[in-house]
């Protein structure tokens, strides 16, 4: 009784089958020199990612990381990175015409749809401004589906502005607020924190949703203030960091509580972010 | 790109960490083509002087010109890596910082030769100069010599993973030492020597010293719990940790029965 | 479909089994059962309660190369293997069952899992005793509804088996001495630990009960728990570059919740930096968070945990206290 006969027709696996942990390689079209440790590199994708979305970009030998996307298109996304590590300090030296090892889109997204009809405010600081590029976009494209929209940006100096050419245009479409930290010569523009500026704007929270994303503490200080201004924690959504490795909810690390910031998230209601605890 | 200046030194050592390299067969020639090895007693007989990018030291600090010898390579490099248990924590010649020290120098030395020069204890060098990277163990695994040199050739921080040598243990699908009613470091001790010891019937000795997220009241209740004496738990502890107060520490919390 | 099989029956289609190179079996080394492929028959062991360690890792290496790239391609390198897993106890076809959940999730499915689940065949044998730690009846896994080929009851002197797969049909149908039942299998399992769901559900209100901090005083954070615990399948991704620095592998190591760094983020700041607070996570993850995100329980009661903790840390005793 050979056993071959005994197995029955085996399994095979499907070649085609994707891998989840595998990336693609995607060209570089374009490197944009934000500031001097901010770059925007813009792959050749026609994954069109949900704005607030992520993709795993991986340098070969040193690992992989998570990159909010910052562009609403078919054909390509940006990916805005600062060099704070091993991996971005190497991301800094990619060049037009080279491949960079992608995969994604990951996460939920910020729920456009179920903002339709309202007015939208969104609050950007600092590499913050980056994943909130893609719902300004997005709503560009969409402009009939919402409301008024305000833009709040905060940076550190005129020196750390992010997309500075797509200003004049968000101006023109938009509310457009911007702030920097401390006084800097030759601007003339508001200088102290967002909040302050939010909550001088004087902005209603009737029929608004606020997005909101930077880093954890400006995110903990601007939702004091919206909540002083009379919004409810159901309104806000921000976009939240945790070691990530996987970005598909296997590996484990991002865990809080029963979400996967990778796959649950990365943008949740602030609601929810109130009672995911360690 | 110029390839990085590597300098290899020792210190109060038995040298084998440094026969460890060596003994990279595989590998051995590959790595000196990424590096400029410019200065390895052992290895090579032209020596260069500093500045190094990596200075790579095996020993631990026992005599007093060590203390300068060590302050001036750290001065000439870059990055600084303790090789082995000796540069790490001290190394098993620690143990002379528990015994009187004329008896010592009159064993070691004999009579006549007592000089100043060797009225040192045996420390690690993170106790006199800054130390970028641990490669740990007594020896060394050879591969986490290359593993970490290929880290920092490729321009990535070495990151090391803090885990008890237990969690290793368990990958060996071990019978627990403490299950076994024997003694054992293991809880108490950092991993990544894939549990050599205990895999194979030998008690962890600790060579890759504390953990750094040490529960040292929990490790010292489950080896009471066994019933391995104060004594016995204290001579293992001495055997390859020359770490300021860490031998002291555990003493008291023993004397005090706080654990 | 149920069928009795005498015990000689079975010895020799594990003969055969063993012939193939395919089996792997419980064996008992040094006092310790473990699983282990089987080249002599007379090798497996029979008289067990469970292995010591679980089949986890014939599923979820402790170091796996996800794929190797060199500088302009990256290749996977999937084996596929058929193997044959006999004597696998019901806890811990239910931890592949959880596995499954997690791992194979449509559209999201892990590949290398997937090829190593998709090419064993599960011959379960169900367990006549009970260890001391096992709780395998408060959470139902005792027994089996899916998930096997074949499911092996010990009658004493004859087996009862029941067929789950139409791979399982296959292998019964070569059998010769064998006979169709109606008869139900004895079930003579009785757990000393005992965990019920109302127990389970004041986690629900105990998140910040000061027992954890209590509880968690005699844990070191070995990790001894998770690397033990059938279904914990965390993992760390690290790159491997060879030495000319073009070519390397992508490989995923074993990680643990147990330890201070899994948190950790770049910039030094630890999520879960105090040990009781990784120690409450393993428990809510088993019995809460799982059960929120897909149903039921991850813990299947095997006890390893327990047994495995060289500080005699219970979680059932704990999850009793609440």
């Amino acid at each position: 009784m050979p056993i071959v006969n005994l197995w029955g027709k085996n399994f095979e696996i499907d070649k085609k089958m994707k891998n989840i942990y595998k990336p693609e390689l995607a060209s570089v079209t374009k490197v944009i020199e934000e500031t001097e440790d901010i770059k925007t590199i813009r792959i050749k994708h026609d994954s069109n990612p949900k704005p607030g979305q992520f993709y795993e970009v991986s340098v070969m030998g040193i690992g992989e990381a998570p990159f909010g996307s910052a562009s609403y298109s078919s054909e390509y996304v940006d990916l805005t990175i600062r060099a704070v590590g091993n991996l971005t300090n190497k991301l800094m030296n990619v060049k037009q015409g080279e491949n960079l090892a992608v995969r994604g889109p990951y996460g939920n997204g910020f729920p456009m749809e179920k903002f339709k009809g309202k007015d939208i405010v969104i609050i950007g600081g600092g590499t913050g401004v980056a994943p909130v590029r893609t719902v300004i976009e997005y709503i560009e494209i969409n402009r009939e589906d919402y409301g008024e929209v305000d833009l709040f940006f905060g940076f550190r100096s005129p020196e750390e502005f992010l997309f500075k050419y797509d200003f004049d245009k968000w101006k023109e479409i938009f509310k457009f607020n911007i702030t920097i930290d401390k006084p800097y010569e030759g601007w003339e523009g508001n200088v102290g924190f967002l909040n302050a500026l939010l909550e001088k704007s004087e902005i209603s929270p009737e029929n608004k949703i606020v997005i909101l994303v930077g880093p954890p503490i400006m995110i903990k200080v601007t939702v004091e203030s919206l909540e002083k201004m009379g919004f409810s924690d159901d309104q806000i959504y921000v976009s939240l960091e945790r070691m990530m490795q996987c970005g598909v909810g296997k590996c484990g690390h991002c865990m809080v509580g029963d979400k996967y910031v990778c796959k649950d998230g990365p943008v949740f209601c602030y609601e929810t972010v109130k009672g995911m605890v360690d | 790109m110029a390839k990085p200046r590597v300098g290899i030194f020792d210190l109060t050592s038995c040298d084998g960490c440094q026969v460890e390299i060596l003994n990279l067969e595989d590998s051995l020639l590959d790595i000196l083509g990424k590096i400029d090895l410019v200065n390895f007693r052992i290895g090579k007989e032209v020596k260069e002087e500093g500045p190094y990018d990596v200075a790579i030291v095996e020993g631990s600090v026992s005599k007093t010109d060590e203390i300068e010898r060590i302050k001036k390579i750290r001065d000439q490099s870059k990055i600084l890596i303790a090789l082995g248990a000796c540069a790490t924590h001290g190394g098993v010649q620690a143990n002379i910082n528990f015994m009187d020290e004329n008896e010592v120098k009159k064993a070691a030395y004999g009579e006549e030769r007592l000089t100043e020069n060797y009225d040192v204890k045996s420390k690690p060098l993170s106790h006199y100069v800054d130390v970028d990277f641990n490669i740990r163990g007594c020896p060394i695994d050879k591969h986490d010599f290359v593993d970490i040199l290929k880290q920092l050739l490729i321009g990535k921080i070495p990151k090391e993973k803090h885990n008890p040598v237990c969690m290793e243990c368990r990958y060996n699908e071990n019978v627990c030492q403490f299950q076994k009613k024997g003694k054992c470091l293991g809880p108490l001790t950092h991993g990544g020597c894939n549990a050599v010891c205990p895999s194979n019937n030998i008690a962890c000795d600790g060579c890759r010293g504390p953990l750094e997220d040490l529960n040292l009241k929990a490790g010292l209740r489950i080896m009471k719990e066994n019933n391995v004496s104060d004594k016995d738990i204290l001579n293992m502890v001495r055997k390859f940790t020359g770490i300021d107060n860490y031998y002291e520490k555990i003493e008291e919390l023993l004397k005090n029965g706080n654990y | 479909m149920k069928y009795t099989v005498s015990k000689n029956e079975v010895k020799n289609f594990l003969d055969k089994l063993s012939a193939s190179g395919n089996l792997i079996a419980p064996v008992r080394e040094n006092s310790l059962v473990k699983f282990k492929k089987i080249a002599n028959p007379d090798e497996i062991e029979f008289d067990y309660i469970n292995s010591k360690y679980s089949i986890k890792k014939y599923f979820l290496l402790d170091k796996e190369v996800l794929f190797e790239y060199d500088k302009d391609s990256i290749k996977e390198n999937i084996e596929e293997k058929q193997r044959i897993f006999f004597g696998i106890r019901p806890c811990d076809v239910h931890s592949l069952l959880v596995m499954d959940k997690l791992l194979l999730e449509e559209g999201m499915e892990d590949i290398y899992y997937k090829n190593k689940r998709k090419n064993s065949l599960i011959f379960a044998l169900k367990c006549s005793k009970s260890g001391e730690n096992c709780f395998c009846r408060s959470l139902g896994t005792d027994d089996l509804k899916e998930g096997y080929d074949l499911l092996f009851y010990d009658e004493g002197n004859y087996y009862i088996v029941k067929t789950g797969s139409e791979k399982g049909d296959n292998f019964i149908s070569k059998l010769e001495e064998k006979q169709e039942t109606e008869d139900e299998p004895s079930d003579p399992l009785e757990n000393q630990k005992k965990l019920s769901q109302d127990q389970i559900e004041k986690l629900r209100e105990s998140f910040n009960s000061d027992i954890w901090k209590k509880e968690s005083a005699i844990c070191f954070s070995c990790a001894g728990c998770t690397t033990t615990c059938p279904t914990c399948g965390c993992f760390d991704v690290k790159d491997d570059p060879d030495l000319d620095f073009e070519s390397g592998k992508r490989i995923r190591l074993d990680a643990s919740c147990q330890l201070k760094n899994y948190t950790g983020v770049a910039g030094g700041h630890v999520f879960r930096d105090e040990r009781s607070k990784r120690f409450k996570h393993r428990i809510y993850h088993k019995f809460k968070y799982f059960v929120d995100q897909y149903g039921s329980e991850m813990c299947i009661g095997c006890g390893r945990c327990i047994t495995n903790c060289p500080a005699n840390i219970d979680m059932v005793k704990i999850l009793n206290k609440l």
